[in-house]
């Protein structure tokens, strides 16, 4: 009998644990429905939302970014900066912030927050991925919110737009202007190679290559572990360069180019070309672009492509590397269809909002991203030398780094051409970029490369 | 199995044991897998609508080179870790028997080190190892003398996927060691010594009386090995990416390229699932072989 | 016999020397982050595996006090205490009952549990995110602890039933000839045999819930509720990496499952000494 008891208090002492367990997720459940609860849990809400408990309940906007909170990169913090100002102004307005400092990860929670169509009111987006919401609807066309205030639209760079924009319709609001593609060089290494400028045709960067490494110096430093570096750095350029831009116009409306056309394969000949002259370090499929900075800076390499946002960690680096680093683009090539004066670059990625909070809080986030993109903000962020998309005249150029200003009057000659991995599906891009890791290693004929990238071209259609 | 059918239970007492595990097992793991079921018999690519279209996806994913080529990726670890890390785990544990070994306490508790590093840290140090121009092997390789084997390591296609399984190896070599540990001292003390006394060397030792003993332990240990080296990621991701190319990407990686990269759920799930069925098809081989063994 | 002693000794010296080099080249990584913790971003990035010139400490100042840690440590720390005891609990009453008794579907039961070992976690994240924001439970402080404690019950469940299955049953048997109820002996005679087994959960499940990154992404949004993984992604700049920051951080974040490790390590060892239990 006793036994017996024992037995049972055991066994309801394991019931009721599974019971509150799940009593647990049903009690709270209850208390999900109305916020004030869910509010109580954020102290810091709660504290801000204090002093302007004035008549009006105040809009929560919430804002998804990749810049860590304790970031100090210029857009970073010209972001904060900014936010702070507007929230000092806006007490009905609430900005909650959620910052997911790894791409990889931050587009891995923005998708399976798009999946299930609840995307942030703003966020973050490359052009690539917003076309891709906007085929699901999941975003809300930003066409009447830009219209309803012409100042603000019309001062943005007319294409600067481009990259965020599809089907007709623009999802995007631009906060910068980046090329893609620009060639740090190290002069030192070019004169003693005997050019004393960046060279102006293909032969002859070619020339220049095969001198430099004679002299034993690793022309190009290239990280391209992460796989965008080949593509979006280098290829989206050189591409450019042979097929010129109305080629990749068609690609992207589909109207008849195709990835097998001669220029493009080209194109790719000549990168790989490039790669069996010798001309890049020999783990470029292994590090990274932090790692092929590492190198160029270390005095290992005579150049090194990357986007403009390098400029900064340039600056940065031992002195006499970055006195004696010039900006350049790829020359042009016999026979391309190309613009010489061109690089690949754009927004590259903008705001974008989400159509569930777009219906209600429609106001509220036309402020926030007027606040976060237009004339304060860009000013704020030319004077720190960052290329931006909203056309500013009047500012203080006293803080710009010298590579900065150098960059500046190189782009301002330029035409930008489009990234292309702000256009094409993930998916294919996924496969192109694996593939150029495998053509630079000859693990693949630039032909056959340009047959499976088109194939999958066409299974996306 | 020799399980007495003297003790019973009643139904209320086997609720009470399993009923709280089963249910919140089943809300988050269960019910979520046979939802990626159905994603899989869609054409959902992350919009509001889902088309059903039938096992479509199943048929392309026999046709995918990429997913085959990743299971093979895996398969290859699975082997290379079941030979290499459980008969290092084992020969490890019959010297902790041994009295050869001095300092056991230290060592014991330093080759579990490793186990508390995350996937990103050892990802990291091994690339590292690996490295070009500052890598601890290509040092090593010159100092012998070796120069003509220097290489860029990751960069070699055909070699990457048994380099990026060695930090795997390496790294949760502490797990069976600790659980082999926990067995052997299952194993009474008195029947080692009487084998000592019948004049039994170190070798006959861990044959005879260690490996029978513990054999339960080590098909545990096996099942543990083949689930954790199934799903294995993130330490390749941090290595190589995958690639050069595709040649180093194994199935989780491609699952969630596939869900995540280009939002491809319907196909992404798919992915998934046939992971799952090839996992569960070899847990399932795997017994069977375990239990020819054993009879 | 007195030439062979000095081989014999030379073998032994030679082997403990190799077993010295192999436990070094398992602690050598840790030994690295430590100290390259202690060098300056630039320092690393020109030379990775030299010792630090000037070690200083502003690294772990700036993971630490800048990084806002804290937080995601009690955050961490809270989630994974409770889902070792939940777990440890749980699995010991299931493992309990699928080695002790037979029933019906006590074999579909037990392959249910398995075949959780073999879920990609990664598949689940969308219709997991789907379930828990239908049922209200997206980002709130328990949101976590929910997938912690099922995702982590395959493992101890399957490894417990197969302990649990060693022990032979005659000792339960006599526990109930003796009067002793099935809670008596399962507690008071089976637990503590089982200790270097839960031991070995313990470890396992604090450490796989301390590392775990997907669920803590995806699954919370309040900066309160996340945990350490996810805290750590922000040491990733949008281009840069800040690694020896990153290093400093992971130090840190090692300590606690290295301070569990040790602190449980000795159960699995005390087992070995009081193997009597078993005879």
């Amino acid at each position: 009998m006793k036994a017996n008891r024992v037995k049972m208090t055991g066994l309801s002492v394991a019931l009721a644990v599974g019971m509150s367990v799940l009593a647990g997720c049903g009690g709270d459940n209850n208390n999900s429905n109305n916020t004030a609860p869910s509010n109580s849990a954020n102290p810091e809400v709660n504290a801000s939302s204090e002093p302007s408990a004035s008549a009006q309940e105040p809009v929560k906007v919430t804002f998804m970014n990749m810049w860590p909170k304790d970031s100090t990169e210029n857009i970073a913090t010209t972001v904060r900066a900014e936010l702070a100002k507007f929230q000092a102004d806006h007490p009905n307005i609430i900005v909650e912030e959620e910052s997911i400092g790894d791409q990889n990860a931050y587009y891995t929670k923005l998708k399976t927050l798009a999946a299930s169509n609840e995307l942030p009111d703003i966020f973050i987006s490359k052009g690539s991925e917003l076309a891709m919401f906007a085929k699901n609807e999941t975003v809300a066309p930003l066409d009447d919110l830009l219209s309803a205030d012409a100042d603000w639209k019309n001062g943005f760079l007319p294409s600067s737009f481009n990259d965020l924009s599809s089907g007709g319709h623009t999802y995007g609001v631009p906060f910068s202007m980046l090329a893609t593609s620009v060639i740090y060089y190290n002069k030192q290494f070019f004169a003693d190679a005997g050019f004393s400028s960046f060279p102006q045709t293909w032969a002859e960067l070619e020339t220049a290559i095969a001198k430099i490494k004679e002299n034993g110096i690793t022309p190009i430093a290239l990280g391209n572990k992460e796989q965008w570096v080949a593509e979006s750095c280098i290829l989206s350029a050189l591409g450019d360069r042979f097929t010129g831009t109305d080629w990749f116009t068609s690609i992207n409306d589909k109207s008849g180019a195709k990835f097998t056309d001669a220029d493009f394969v080209n194109s790719l000949e000549a990168f790989q070309s490039l790669a069996k002259q010798g001309a890049f370090n020999k783990d470029m499929n292994s590090i990274n672009n932090d790692q092929q900075k590492t190198l160029y800076f270390n005095g290992k390499a005579a150049m090194f492509m990357e986007g403009s946002w390098a400029i900064g960690s340039v600056m940065a680096a031992p002195k006499e590397i970055a006195d004696n680093t010039e900006v350049a683009v790829l020359p042009s090539v016999e026979g391309g269809k190309g613009n010489a004066m061109a690089t690949s670059g754009g927004a590259g990625s903008g705001y974008a909002v989400g159509v569930k909070g777009y219906g209600e809080k429609k106001d509220a986030i036309a402020k926030v991203l007027k606040a976060l993109s237009g004339e304060g903000f860009a000013k704020s962020m030319a004077e720190k030398g960052e290329p931006v998309a909203f056309t500013v005249t009047d500012y203080d150029k006293s803080n710009v780094s010298p590579l900065a200003v150098k960059y500046a009057e190189l782009s301002s000659q330029l035409q930008f051409t489009p990234i292309y991995d702000s256009y094409l599906n993930p998916a294919l891009v996924s496969v192109m970029n694996a593939g150029l890791q495998d053509l630079l290693i000859n693990g693949v004929t630039p032909e056959a490369l340009a047959k499976k990238i088109q194939a999958e071209y066409e299974k996306t259609n | 199995m020799n399980r007495s059918t003297s003790l019973k239970i009643s139904r209320l007492g086997l609720i009470g044991l399993l009923g709280p595990s089963l249910a919140i097992y089943a809300f988050v793991m269960i019910v979520p897998l046979f939802l990626s079921f159905y994603y899989s018999l869609t054409d959902w690519m992350g919009g509001p609508t889902k088309t059903f279209i039938g096992l479509h996806n199943y048929e392309l994913l026999l046709k995918d080179e990429d997913f085959w080529h990743s299971f093979k990726n895996n398969v290859i670890i699975l082997i290379l870790t079941l030979i290499v890390q459980l008969g290092l785990a084992f020969l490890l544990t019959t010297l902790f028997v041994s009295k050869t070994m001095r300092l056991k306490e230290l060592h014991r508790t330093v080759i579990f080190f490793p186990v508390v590093l995350s996937a990103v840290v050892v990802g990291f140090v091994w690339q590292m190892i690996y490295s070009h121009d500052y890598g601890v092997l290509n040092a090593v390789l010159k100092f012998m003398g070796l120069e003509s084997a220097i290489r860029p390591w990751l960069d070699d296609p055909k070699i990457v996927i048994y380099l990026v399984t060695a930090p795997l190896i390496w790294q949760y070599l502490g797990v069976p060691l600790m659980i082999f540990m926990s067995a052997v001292q299952g194993i009474p003390k008195d029947i080692y010594e009487t084998c000592e006394l019948d004049g039994c060397t170190g070798f006959k030792k861990a044959r005879y009386i260690t490996f029978p003993l513990i054999y339960d332990t080590i098909k545990v240990v096996m099942m543990l090995s083949i689930s954790s080296n199934m799903l294995v990621f993130s330490h390749i991701y941090v290595m190589t990416g995958g690639g050069p190319g595709t040649s180093s990407m194994v199935l989780a990686q491609y699952a969630y390229k596939t869900s995540f990269s280009s939002m491809q759920l319907g196909y992404g799930s798919a992915v998934t699932i046939g992971m799952f069925i090839l996992s569960f098809g070899i847990v399932i081989l795997f017994k069977r072989l375990a239990e020819v063994r054993n009879s | 016999m007195s030439i062979r002693q000095p081989f014999r000794k030379l073998g032994k010296l030679a082997f403990n020397v190799g077993m010295a080099i192999f436990s070094f080249a398992c602690v050598f990584p840790i030994i690295w982050i430590i100290y390259s913790s202690l060098k300056t971003k630039d320092e690393f990035m020109l030379n990775a595996v030299k010792l630090p010139a000037h070690p200083e400490f502003r690294n772990y100042y700036k993971a630490f006090v800048e990084g806002k840690m804290a937080h995601y440590f009690i955050s961490s720390g809270l989630n994974s205490v409770i889902a070792v005891v939940v777990v440890v609990f749980l699995s010991f009453c299931a493992a309990y009952a699928l080695s002790r008794f037979r029933f019906r579907f006590r074999n579909a039961i037990y392959t249910f549990f398995i075949a959780g070992m073999l879920i990609p976690v990664y598949g689940l994240l969308v219709p997991l995110f789907l379930q828990f924001k239908q049922f209200g439970l997206y980002d709130k402080f328990y949101t976590l602890i929910i997938p912690y404690i099922a995702i982590r019950l395959p493992l101890p469940i399957f490894l417990l039933e197969s302990y649990i299955r060693s022990v032979p049953v005659e000792l339960d048997e006599a526990a109930h000839m003796d009067g002793a109820s099935k809670f008596y002996s399962m507690t008071r005679i089976l637990f503590p045999i089982c200790r270097p087994a839960i031991a070995t959960i313990v470890i396992l499940v604090f450490l796989d819930t301390w590392n775990e990154f997907p669920f803590s992404l995806v699954l919370v949004t309040n900066e309160a509720f996340k945990t350490l993984p996810v805290g750590l992604t922000n040491f990733y700049g949008q281009y840069t990496s800040d690694y020896t920051t990153l290093m400093a951080a992971m130090v840190l974040s090692i300590l606690p499952v290295l301070a569990v490790y040790l602190a449980f390590y000795k159960y699995i060892i005390q087992g070995m000494t009081a193997g009597a239990v078993k005879g």
